[in-house]
Order: structure tokens, then sequence, then C-alpha cells
């Protein structure tokens, strides 16, 4: 599979590329469409779901399916979406969307993320989560787990203070004026600072929250419908 | 492959995602110069380097000459670069009869730099540096330089140069600088290093903000050569008023640097530099979508093999592991399932990073196979032959889905994936695949000694058809539409093509007229001799030039970082019109290789045997790989024939690099762009090309490499 290669060694540099073109690949065109989308500018973030937008999109996903739903905000990409549950692996759900990006949550609080680019591929979050869900002060960790330029494991251990803010209601979805504790988390790691809120109900349900996907990602707004 | 993020790595990680200012590391600079090697001065070098794993380019123009320099951050404190440049109306041997015929001269050249000694509190940082070291040397010079930073924005630089750095106002002369080029050129030349006139030299750089620098410099470089004083006697590229340059450099991003000067009291310099971070990526970890999650059997489900006796059962769920397989862009080539086991076979054309395939295929197994089957085989192959496996328990995967990747890393076996392949009884279709395309091809040729760039642009049809298991039948055929790359020589004199059989160096009669031409046309048979041993017999038009059979053993175990191989050829020289002919020559050549990797990202390669000229000998590669798939390489073939008969350049050597394509892109493709950049096209010390060479196949499925990008398992 090696498009550019060492054809006859013509002189100083001699190489041979395939480009775009037609076949029956796998990966064609995969450059086209990356060369293309860089000129029309398709990959740039779509202009922001107005609340309208996002209300019919909650209806229809409420309507189309039983599942647990939860609505996402990606701040820096302007990005609204609605998540289905799609699984469950213990204590850990994964939500994705229509367009196969994929969020995964253990006790409401994001552990990976597949499908934005830089995803958070595992955390551990067993020091703040009992404290998150309990509506309880204290200090914990919490490791994010990210990729590389060249693939490997990078994680960030961060020591977190969690606190506990006022009380708060939340609606949206099949949620109607749920009464709920704001809790925040805020997190260090060396120089890397990053904080997180969550709403969380009187079972410990984290119902509505702010988390950081990490530097690229920024954070993103997670409301769950049912 | 876990590492725990540093404060610096915790930087260079934001760096890498955001835009952010850059860490105070000891004289480590963004700037080039107008040589193009790392340094916050205009044309005098500094003790500083570039980023680790950095590969730039610099183009610089400045009276007459422009200078076109790849250079690449070998290690934290060497420095490699290549130069090409071409100077306007310069003309070694003016008025004589051997005068160079050309409006431009074009010079190649290679530099290197060691920083000796680390920059200290109150010590200066020392390098000591090697510009053009070999061949013609127009650019000859060596240096001793020391840099110190004063506060985090001041730089000040002193060094001393001999060559060209030592010929405005020196101080002192050590011994005598001999002038002619060594044997038929491109040998290190030596015997002038450190010799001859000594210049003290220096300069301070300044840097306003994090984009902003300014810079004074005080030359030892007289430029006598551009001058009138040296080879060309009529040369007259610019005047040199004052020993001093100033100037100032724009970082405008991440990637783009560029510089204006001031220089030599009467001329204007400007120069733009492109730079790649290799250890980084434009997205780390790939955009493309999500995985299926992990499905988890119910509890107690296990024990239930009543699926067993199920009639039709087996043959549905391989339809639906197949069709969910294709879904995440593998093919599933053959399987074996039984009561608590599975042995699938699979193709994947899709992720360069193998272990990311390997991770997909077995969430798709849970979410497909039948409760009791307990024990996953995935076993890879290529061309047929199986490269490599991974076997696992499901309640494993099941278990460690959103543990860290080295979790599940510790509970696999890697293997060779040796063994029977289960072949589906319906795979004939999916087995007999043709795969094909047509698209437009480039042929690149840069840097020649006698044109910086010819091209041949045309259409290539390709085509690959698996006849049965292991049997491969491959070929291409191209049409030119239009090119220059079977433009003659310039008639530039030169130490010559050598007195060897033209096996390499007639290649431009190849590359003339648009008819359709056959690039290869080949039946191969791969297949596993042993657990550790690979074969490969290859037979037809093997490429451009040679047309033959070719055959090649490898012993590589899997979980071995050394790798073993012999390869055979007998081969014709093909006619130049690429069609079915071939001349009158033909040669028996083959080689025995050592592979082995080296560690810290270092790769070395050792070929002994008979080249194409018939010549005995060996090649010398080191390559560093980045996990990314990035590679930046050297290699050195010296054979039996003395450097009069090798011709021009003495013995073959040349620089590669290969970028691969899913870098650039952001998601997962086995496309990859080599490029060599070869001294000069000679006949000594040459090689048949042929494709699926085994080594390069059957590596990156093996545990080495593997566990190097382990993390992409669960991505």
């Amino acid at each position: 599979m090696i498009a550019f290669r060492k054809a006859a060694a013509l002189a100083a540099v001699v190489g041979l590329t395939a480009m775009a073109g037609c076949g029956n690949q796998t990966d064609q065109g995969v450059v086209f469409k990356s060369v293309l989308s860089g000129v029309t500018g398709k990959n740039k973030p779509a202009a922001p779901m107005t609340p309208a937008e996002t209300n019919a999109a909650i209806q229809s996903a409420m309507a189309g399916t039983d599942l647990p739903l939860a609505l996402a905000q990606i701040e820096t990409r302007k990005a609204t979406a609605v998540l289905v549950n799609i699984e469950t692996n213990g204590g850990y759900r994964t939500w994705g969307t229509s367009d196969r990006r994929t969020i995964t949550t253990r006790n409401g609080i994001v552990t990976a993320t597949r499908g934005l680019g830089n995803d958070i591929m595992s955390s551990s979050v067993g020091g703040v989560e009992g404290l998150i869900t309990a509506r309880k002060a204290g200090q914990g960790s919490h490791a994010l787990r990210f990729l590389d330029g060249e693939n490997h494991t990078v994680e960030l251990a961060a020591e977190c203070q969690v606190t506990r803010g006022g009380s708060a209601r939340v609606s949206g979805g099949a949620l109607n004026d749920v009464a709920a504790v704001e809790m925040r988390e805020s997190c260090s790691a060396g120089d890397q600072h990053f904080s997180n809120t969550y709403l969380v109900d009187a079972r410990g349900r984290v119902l509505q929250s702010r988390q950081w996907l990490g530097p690229a990602n920024g954070q993103i707004v997670l409301q769950i419908l049912r | 492959m876990q590492r725990r993020l540093s404060a610096a790595v915790i930087g260079t990680l934001t760096l890498v995602l955001v835009p952010g200012p850059a860490l105070p590391e000891t004289l480590v600079t963004k700037s080039k110069n107008m040589y193009g090697t790392p340094g916050g001065l205009i044309d005098m070098p500094t003790a500083e380097m570039a980023p680790d794993g950095e590969l730039s380019t610099t183009m610089s123009y400045s009276g007459g000459t422009t200078k076109t320099t790849l250079t690449f951050q070998v290690l934290p404190r060497l420095t490699g670069s290549f130069r090409y440049s071409a100077l306007k109306d310069y003309r070694p041997g003016r008025g004589t009869p051997t005068g160079y015929p050309n409006s431009s001269y074009y010079d190649r050249s290679f530099d290197l730099r060691y920083q000796l000694i680390k920059e200290g509190q109150y010590r200066p940082g020392v390098a000591v540096g090697l510009r053009d070291f070999i061949g013609t040397g127009l650019y000859s010079s060596e240096y001793v330089v020391a840099t110190k930073g004063i506060g985090s924005r001041l730089r000040v630089t002193g060094g001393v140069g001999w060559g060209r750095l030592g010929s405005y106002d020196s101080f002192t002369t050590m011994g005598t600088r001999p002038g002619g080029i060594i044997g038929s050129g491109g040998v290190p030349t030596y015997d002038r290093w450190f010799r001859g006139p000594v210049s003290a030299f220096g300069g301070l750089s300044y840097q306003i903000n994090d984009k902003l620098s300014v810079k004074a410099e005080y030359s030892s470089d007289a430029y006598v050569e551009e001058r009138g004083g040296g080879q060309d006697p009529g040369a007259n590229l610019f005047s040199r008023k004052s020993p001093w340059n100033f100037g100032v450099d724009y970082q405008v991003s991440r990637a783009i640097g560029v510089g204006a000067y001031y220089m030599y009291g009467n001329t204007v310099g400007v120069k733009v530099t492109f730079a790649a971070d290799l250890k980084g990526a434009p997205v780390s970890g790939g955009q493309e979508t999500a995985p299926l999650p992990v499905a988890v059997r119910p509890q107690f489900s296990a024990r239930d093999l009543g699926w067993t006796v199920e009639p039709g059962k087996p043959q549905a769920v391989q339809g639906d592991v197949a069709t969910a397989m294709a879904k995440e862009g593998l093919v599933l080539e053959g399987m074996k399932l039984s009561g608590d086991s599975v042995r699938v076979v699979l193709r994947n054309p899709r992720y360069d990073v193998e272990a990311q395939g390997f991770g997909r295929a077995a969430r798709v197994l849970t979410r497909n196979l039948p409760a009791s089957v307990e024990t996953f085989e995935i076993v890879e192959v290529k061309n047929g032959m199986p490269v490599g496996s991974v076997k696992m328990s499901r309640s494993d995967v099941e278990a460690l889905e959103n543990a860290p990747a080295r979790a599940i890393e510790s509970r696999v076996n890697f293997g060779s994936g040796l063994g029977r392949l289960g072949r589906r009884d319906d795979d004939r279709r999916r087995l007999s695949a043709l795969s094909w395309s047509l698209g437009p091809y480039a042929k690149l040729s840069v840097f020649d000694p006698d044109n910086p760039t010819k091209v041949d642009v045309g259409l290539m049809l390709k085509g690959d058809y698996n006849i049965a298991p292991g049997w491969v039948a491959s070929g291409a055929l191209s049409v030119k539409l239009a090119g220059n790359l079977d433009a003659p020589p310039s008639g530039r004199t030169g130490a010559g093509p050598g007195t060897l059989f033209p096996v390499r160096s007639d290649a431009r009669f190849y590359a003339m007229g648009n008819d359709p031409k056959i690039e290869y046309l080949t039946v191969a048979k791969y297949a596993r001799l042993g657990e550790d041993w690979y074969g490969r017999v290859t037979f037809g038009y093997l490429e451009p030039m040679y047309a033959g059979v070719s055959g090649e053993v490898l012993w590589k175990p899997a979980r071995s970082r050394l790798g073993l191989g012999a390869e055979l050829n007998y081969v014709a020289k093909r006619d130049y019109d690429m069609l079915l002919g071939t001349q009158n020559y033909d040669i028996a050549t083959g080689h025995i290789s050592a592979y082995y990797d080296l560690g810290h990202g270092f790769h070395g390669q050792l070929d002994m045997g008979r080249y194409l000229a018939g010549d005995w000998g060996a090649t010398v590669a080191v390559d560093r790989e980045f996990d990314n798939g990035w590679r930046v390489g050297a290699y050195v073939t010296k054979t039996n024939v003395s450097a009069a008969a090798f011709g021009e350049g003495s013995f073959d050597k040349g620089i590669r690099i290969t970028l691969p394509l899913s870098w650039s892109i952001g998601s997962p493709s086995k496309k990859k762009n080599e490029v060599v950049i070869q001294s000069l096209t000679r006949n000594g010390g040459a090689r048949v090309n042929v494709n699926g060479r085994l080594y390069d196949m059957v590596r990156d499925t093996h545990q080495p490499e593997l566990a190097k990008t382990w993390g992409r398992f669960w991505r």
C-alpha cells in the first residue's frame, strides 16, 4: 500500500504517487475528500443549533427510541448532539451520536470519548465519583489518559478538590424541575488546571454537567434527557 | 508505553493540542538561518538546536543564491541537513573548454552539527559543526561555536570558523587547507577539516515576543567564490561592503517562520521555513469515527452451548461477523468456530496502526459471537499469508474496555498466526477479490545536479488479484501525459557515470515517449515456511527496468526485534519501451540481510551481497522511526568497485523519508509517501526493486511493533 514508492532511480529523488482517482479499495478517495473538505470548508464547525432546532432534535430522538438519552454541547466546536445510551459495561455507559462519535461515562462522569480527535482514551475517577454522587466535599484523584502524536499513552494525573455549591433545579427532556445540588470539582496536574461542575439529584444521579475533555476539546455540557 | 505526564510533557501536550507559549528549554530554537540549519543568527551558526524530531525545509535567497535546505533534528543534540543551492550566473571554469555550461550552478551539500556541551547556568552551550562536508565543497567550512542565553530573551553567540567561515579577517592559520576533491567526489572531505585560516564570528538574537525576534551578527565569510576570487573568475553575484548583518524573524504559525535581513552592507536576504514536529500529530489519536463498544454477555450465559447444535447457526454467525468487520474496514478471510473458542483470519486494509485493527476486531467479536465462545484468536493475513496474531480471553476484553490499554496488553498472547486458516467455504468470492485503482500519478525527481525539479505526470491503472491463498497477481500500467524526466543531462563536467554497465544510469530512456508502459506485472507466491519463517517468490516484470524471478526467505520470530533474511534474484534488463521485451543483460543478484530494532526509535539494516552490476558489497541503513509512521533515515552502499569505476560520487548513499498519509489527514490509512534523495544515480551498489519484500510486511503485526502503539487498541 505504498502509493509513493521508490521507482526507477532516475535521479536524486524519484517517487511515484497515486493521488486522487477511482478504484475499489476501501480508503480510495480519502485523500481527495480530505483535500476537498479543506477547500469547501465542509469540515468547519456547523452553525450552532438554535434552541428551536435543539428542541426539535430532542423531541424526535425521544420519539424514536426508548433508550436513555442525553444532550451534549461541545463549546469549542459549537456542536450540539443528542446522545443515545448504546451500550453498558459494568458501571460504564457509552453514549453515541448518529454520526458515530461516542462518550463514555461512569456515574455521570466522562471517562472516555471516541471520534472527537484528541480523545480521552480512559480515566480513573474512583477518587472523586463517590464524593460527587454523595454530594460531599472532599479531595480525590482523577486521571485522564490520552494518546500523544506517536500513539503513546500519556496520563494526566490530577488531584481534585470537590466542593458543594448551591441548590438548583433541572428541567429538560423527561426531567421536569428536579431538585439538585451543584458539585464543583477543581483539579490540578502540574501546570494544567481544569474544573468540572455537576448537578446531582438526591439519588446521586448527575443530571447535568459541564466537564473538561482535555486541552484540545475543552468543555462539554452534558444533560440527561431520559 | 504508559508514560506519566511530567510538567514538561504536559507542556508539550498543550503545545501540540492548542497553541501556547513555548517552554523555556535550553538553547532550543525554531529559527533557521540562511543555511536552513537551526540557529537564531543570519549567515553564521549558533550552538542552538531545533526541537527533537523536527523536520524542516527552509528556502532562502540573497545575492543571487537560492538555498533549499532540508534539516532533521536526529537527536536532541545532533542535526543533519541536506542543501540544494542555485547560484545565478556562477560558472566554475568560465572561459575554459570545461567551463560549467548552465546559467545557474546547482550545488548539493550536507551538514552535521553536534552540541558538545549543554548550556549551564553560567556555562554557554558549545556546538561543533561541519558545513558541506561531502562532495565538491562550495560551502565547505567547520566551526566551533558557543551560545549563552542571558535571561529568557537574549542569546549571545561567539565562535571560530575554518574554510568559508575563516575567509574574512582571519586571526591565525592552522596548516594548509587543500582545495581538490577526494577520489571522484562524494566522500567526506576530511583532509580539509579544521585547516587553514581561522576567523572569529559572533552575534546577538533577541526574542521580542513569542513570534518576533531581531538579530545582528558579524560575519567571517568573505564570499570569495561569489565575488570572482574562486573557481569562477567572472563571478559577480554581489559585492560585500560590510561584515555586519541585521534582521528580523517572524514565526507566523507553529509550522511557518519567515525572516528578512539586511546583509553585507548592500543586499537583502529573505527566508521562509516550513517545519513539522514528527513526534506530534495534527490530530493526536486520529479523528476517525468511534468503534463499536464491547457488548458484555449476560451473567451465567457463557455455559449455553445450545447454539452449536442449531442447524446453520455457525454459518449465520460467520456471516454476521464478516458484515460487522466490513463496517470497521476489516475483511474476514476465514473463521474457525468451536463451542468455546474462535480463530478469525482477517485482512486489515485500513488501520496503519495494527493494534487498532486488532482492537476493533475484538469488539466486533464480542457483539456477534455466542456467549459460550471465550477465547479469541485474531490472525492477520497479508497476501494470503498469516503475519501475526493476538489471542485473548473474552472476559478480559469485557472487563478491561475502560481500563488503561496496558491492562489488556499484559493479558494478550502475541503470536505469528501460523496454523490452519479455517477458511470459510463461501469465501472463494472474497478471496479472489480484485482490487484496482485508476488515477493520476506524478514521478518526481528533485535536487538533481542538473536540474532542481523534473517531473512526469500521467495516468496509472493498478490492480491486484488473489488467485488462490498466497498467490497474488499484480500489475500496473502507466501512460505519461507530460513531463521532462527524459531530459538529457546538461553536459556538466564531473567524474561522469563510471565504467560499469549502465544498470541504472540510463533510467531516462525508460521515461521517453507517451505510449503505455508496464510498470510491473508479476505473479507472486507468499507462504509460511515454519513458525518463524516466511517465504516469497515473485515472477515477471518486477519493476520498470528489470524482469525476472525473485525469491526471498525471512526468519522473524513474532516476539523478536531481530529479523534475518536472504534474497536471490535472476533478472534481465527490460527494453526501454517498458513493454514485454528484454535487453541483452542478465544477472543473478542476491543479499543476506539483518534487520534490528535498535530501540529508542532507531532501526538498523545491513544487507550484504551482489548488486545489479555484478559488484559485491554491503549496504548499511539507519532510520529514526516515529510511532506515527514517520521515518527519516540514511543509507550507504559500498561495493568492490573503485571510485573511478563508480563515477561521480564514489559510492552510493542517500537519505530517505517516509511520510504516513494517516498523519496528514488525521484518520487511519496504510498509504505512505516515500522519498529517497540519492546522492547521484550511478551503477554501483544498485538493487532490484521488487514489491512485497517480507520484512516490512511482517514486522508491523509482531509484538515489538504492536507494543509501541498498543494504546490504540481501544481507539
